[in-house]
């Protein structure tokens, strides 16, 4: 597989959140407001990109049955790490993010790349394949809380959208509104990956009709 | 077996590698981390209390009430000794994801002239909206005796925030504690005997050494 198409596969093929269905604990919670997810996604793509570069660095080293625990001491090692460092020099970004980096942890997404990809990949493939689901989550998060906040709140990273009449529908931003929101993204994604492949299947067959004809003009 | 073991010693490698970084993480952010909540402290007083400017004195003093719950009071005075406002640090634990910590200043009518929040676990987009000026205002100006802090679904004159009534009644709640305790352990009459006192033993002082 080829570095683009394993970055891009985390975009769109194999989208961690829309296609995988991992880590939906985070992203149904952090949704709210467009800020707040970006902080999520970007926080939660670093700390994928380091888990899969030491996971990846010690996939010769960890034995077979241990490797779960080994990949659970070391992604709950970056957050830690993570955390203490946000919160000792950048205050600020802490006091935003600070809810949310311990639920990094329990994101399946970081656990599930490191036991699918990095525990069998290259370093540089690794890397490669961090990036593209951590991209991929970003825009699956932020697609989402851009859609709560619009309709849950009429504003969008924080400036107001509608005039004051605007009646936000205030089910959007509440708990409820992230799992029907998602199930909307969902079925989306579904019909447009359904076309596409109904669209490739009638191509493949045309292709083959030709194919007959031109033969048996030959003949 | 023998397999089992190497298993076993690798896996304990694994946890003392992590645990080495993390405690070397851990001294290096140390000092920073404790910085920055110090600095934090400062910053919030400094917004909570109107007229504090730079170069007053920061008293700090720790109370405990009756039910043992501690408190941390900032009194601020300027060169003239005069004490320009106080600020408590009140918590309330009946948020909706936990503690909601508020800085609250106050003048020396036990009115309220700010409020800093230093620390929440609210549901982001609603419960969060509790640090917005448009909260945080409606608590200016008023003072435990002369109004009812808490929402007007209970009775009170505070427009809760819409869906997170939980949170704005803890707020209501911490803010309603942090006036009462201040006036209850440390009023601002207490400050002006014992700035008396000790005047009067400066002056004391001043004799003998005469």
């Amino acid at each position: 597989m080829s570095l683009k198409n394993n970055f891009l596969k985390g975009i769109w093929n194999n989208n961690p959140v829309l296609i995988l269905l991992l880590g939906f604990c985070p992203v149904l919670a952090v949704s709210t407001t467009v800020i707040d997810a970006l902080g999520m996604g970007i926080s939660t793509t670093f700390v994928l990109l380091g888990s899969n570069i030491v996971i990846s660095l010690i996939r010769g080293f960890v034995p077979k049955k241990m490797r779960i625990p080994v990949f659970i001491v070391v992604i709950a090692t970056f957050v830690t790490i993570v955390d203490l460092v946000l919160y000792g020099f950048f205050f600020e970004l802490h006091k935003s993010l600070g809810l949310f980096i311990p639920l990094i942890v329990v994101n399946c997404i970081v656990l599930g790349r490191a036991e699918a990809f990095a525990s069998k990949n290259s370093l540089l493939d690794s890397i490669v394949d961090a990036l593209g689901m951590g991209v991929g989550f970003i825009l699956a998060i932020v697609v989402l809380a851009a859609i709560r906040e619009i309709l849950g709140n009429g504003t969008i990273m924080g400036l107001t959208l509608f005039p004051q009449s605007y009646q936000p529908v205030i089910v959007a931003i509440l708990p409820p509104g992230a799992f029907i929101t998602l199930g909307f993204m969902l079925a989306g994604m579904n019909r447009i990956n359904i076309g596409r492949e109904q669209r490739e299947k009638a191509r493949k067959k045309a292709l083959k009709a030709m194919k007959n004809t031109k033969q048996s003009n030959k003949e | 077996m023998k397999e089992n073991i190497i298993q076993v010693i690798k896996l304990v490698l694994v946890c003392i590698v992590a645990a080495s970084v993390l405690a070397v993480v851990y001294s290096v952010t140390k000092e920073p981390i404790e910085k920055a909540k110090a600095e934090e402290k400062i910053k919030a007083v400094r917004a909570v209390i109107s007229g504090y400017e730079d170069g007053m004195t920061m008293k700090t003093d720790t109370v405990t009430d009756s039910n043992d719950n501690q408190f941390v009071i900032y009194t601020v005075i300027d060169n003239q000794n005069n004490v320009i406002g106080r600020s408590i640090a009140s918590y309330s634990d009946e948020g909706y994801g936990g503690t909601v910590n508020i800085m609250i200043g106050m003048d020396s009518d036990y009115t309220v002239t700010g409020l800093y929040v230093l620390s929440h676990k609210e549901t982001p987009g609603l419960g969060s909206k509790m640090d917005t000026d448009e909260f945080k205002s409606q608590f200016i100006g008023l003072s435990d005796t002369d109004a009812d802090i808490s929402v007007r679904k209970d009775g009170g004159d505070i427009d809760a925030i819409t869906s997170a009534t939980i949170t704005s009644r803890a707020v209501c709640r911490a803010i309603d504690t942090g006036l009462k305790i201040v006036r209850e352990y440390m009023p601002f009459e207490n400050h002006d005997s014992e700035m008396s006192e000790d005047s009067i033993e400066a002056e004391v002082e001043d004799v003998i050494e005469e």
